[in-house]
């Protein structure tokens, strides 16, 4: 065999497998061939020390806007899935809602082909639940599939009606597609801030958790009736967390996500009229955090996503309310994940689990675990500092709240 | 700032005075400019009295005591600060008209004998006579209202004066 490379005294934390241990590991091109004593036991091209660094799985995001398809001014595919790879992601799951919309195959097709051409990460569409995103009537859900589509659903889109709703769920469930919802009430969620105390000193139009919870409420019942998959992304509060503990205490075929940063910022963040703070959902309350980390740990929260959304400096320079929600959040999804470690709110494996496996499983794909060809591997020093710095950032999005912080921990693909 | 001035000279010092903000509280600037400035002079209490659909959620955080009711939101304040209703709030879900504002909610002078026998009434104009305000109270002797008016040309002068000042000095050095 050539190009045999060995890890020694790496902690390989593989949750697909149940392996959270340090030993050696031994690659080739990338892929995991032989662990500890056997890894011990070959003959190797080189070897390198692994001390104090994690190897697993490379990282699975479920939702990144890339601005592409798109006027590109905040992103493309290849700047985004560049920055996706410097932090130790290889598989993005882009949202339907790019100009034009994913509500034909072959715009699904040309993201895909674009991803590949860029060669930096592997990128898996969801298509439109409905035309245009339009809420009106049903988008060709077989063909998107057929393109490769990883699932369907609306972004932050609302749906014309229940009755509507209810037929897209049912078409789906036949054509065999997890249904990713954002939830959200448009009708409560006009504002641009968290229905809180903040809110209000700094009389900013308030968007109440209800806006969330309304949607998710009515989401589950369908599902229960329909018996659709379907995927709850980018919850923000508590009462989202008891609501998914019912559902999954009840047995519907439903999993769930959040954002990394709602697990670290509240609504403090935006005093000040700070707009680099201002995303959708909103920034909430302490409480709504701690439940958020709370529903990770006992996994009622499947998976962490980044949420990533690049903007251009431009976007963020008006007034609060009117500039663009969003964070370009691919590059501090792992430190600030590590700070939960470090923070004992979560275990390492924990951790790594829900941006690898647990992703991958609600994706239905092969990755996110060592075993898997396709999966890709990644080395992680968590001990390692950086400052986030425009200079030195992959995204073209220039909107992050923590520029200037010190951060540690970063990752190197391997593959 | 004008209605800090007509405050200082109309009630004298702010430690002992008890301030109520009526209406519409939550689309207010005013109401939230003047809760900050009252607090940095020393108000001894500030209120904001109104229906819930025009009180910002979680603002008694902000150390006032809210009231939706008031006979007892009224009861002993030394000033009464009514802020005009924008025409658009009627018939929505916000309120549901004018005439059933007034009634639950109007300064008029029967309300106003709960307050301070001293009470002064001011509202940042212009008035809704019938809406937010009684004529008899909004041109009434204890009415600041018109004070307003002429101290905010002052406190506008001194403000312009002190910035064209500024840029004068800078451009000097």
């Amino acid at each position: 065999m050539t190009n045999l490379v060995r890890y020694t005294g790496v902690r390989v934390i593989d949750p697909a497998a149940g392996i959270d241990r340090v030993q050696s590991v031994v690659l080739q091109q990338g892929v995991v061939v032989a662990l500890d004593v056997a890894a011990d036991a070959l003959v190797v091209n080189e070897t390198c020390a692994g001390d104090g660094l994690w190897l697993t799985p490379a990282f699975v995001d479920l939702c990144a806007r890339l601005r592409e398809p798109g006027p590109k001014q905040h992103g493309t595919i290849a700047s985004e899935t560049r920055a996706a790879a410097a932090a130790g992601f290889k598989h993005l799951v882009l949202p339907p809602d790019t100009h034009p919309v994913i509500d034909h195959g072959a715009v699904a097709l040309q993201v895909i082909e674009k991803a590949t051409a860029a060669g930096h990460a592997q990128v898996y569409p969801i298509g439109a639940l409905t035309k245009g995103l339009e809420g009106k009537s049903l988008a060709s859900m077989g063909g998107l599939k057929a393109a490769g589509c990883v699932g369907v659903g609306q972004a932050r889109h609302p749906v014309a009606s229940l009755d509507t709703l209810l037929r897209c769920l049912e078409y789906a469930s036949s054509m065999g597609l997890t249904v990713f919802f954002s939830p959200e009430e448009a009708a409560l969620a006009s504002g641009c801030a968290h229905d809180g105390f903040m809110a209000a000193r700094l009389g900013l139009t308030g968007i109440p958790d209800t806006a969330e919870t309304i949607a998710l409420a009515s989401a589950l019942l369908l599902v229960e009736q329909t018996g659709v998959h379907a995927h709850f992304g980018q919850l923000s509060c508590a009462g989202s967390v008891s609501l998914m503990r019912l559902a999954k205490d009840k047995g519907l075929p439903v999993t769930a996500d959040v954002a990394m940063h709602q697990l670290h910022l509240t609504d403090a963040a935006i005093d000040g009229f700070n707009a680099m703070a201002h995303v959708r959902p909103p920034l909430r309350s302490e409480a709504d955090r701690l439940a958020l980390i709370a529903g990770v740990r006992e996994g009622v929260i499947d998976a962490i996503c980044s949420d990533h959304q690049p903007l251009n400096a431009a976007a963020k320079l008006a007034p609060f309310a009117e500039a663009l929600p969003g964070m370009s959040t691919l590059e501090t999804v792992l430190p600030l994940g590590l700070k939960l470690v470090a923070d004992g709110e979560l275990s390492p494996r924990r951790l790594i689990e829900a941006l690898t496996s647990a992703p991958a499983r609600i994706l239905h794909k092969p990755i996110g675990a060592l075993q898997e060809a396709a999966s890709g591997v990644i080395l992680i020093d968590p001990e390692q500092a950086w400052t986030v710095a425009y200079d030195d950032w992959f995204s073209a999005g220039r909107n992050t709240v923590f520029a200037g912080q010190a951060m540690r921990g970063r990752a190197q693909r391997l593959s | 700032m004008l209605d800090m001035l007509t405050i200082r000279r109309h009630a004298g010092s702010f430690e002992k005075l008890t301030v109520a903000i009526i209406g519409d509280i939550r689309h207010s600037r005013v109401a939230r400019s003047e809760i900050h400035a009252l607090q940095t002079l020393g108000a001894k209490e500030i209120r904001v009295i109104g229906p819930r659909t025009l009180l910002p959620k979680d603002f008694e955080l902000l150390g006032v005591q809210v009231f939706e009711d008031m006979t007892a939101g009224l009861a002993g304040v030394d000033v009464a600060i009514a802020l005009r209703i924008q025409n658009e709030r009627m018939e929505s879900a916000l309120l549901p008209g004018s005439s059933e504002f007034y009634g639950l909610f109007g300064l008029t002078r029967e309300r106003l004998k709960v307050a301070s026998p001293n009470v002064l009434v001011m509202h940042p104009g212009p008035i809704n006579r019938g809406v937010e305000i009684e004529s008899e109270v909004a041109d009434g002797p204890q009415s600041l209202i018109l004070k307003q008016v002429n101290y905010g040309i002052a406190v506008r002068m001194a403000v312009l004066a002190m910035a064209v000042e500024g840029q004068l000095q800078e451009s000097h050095q």
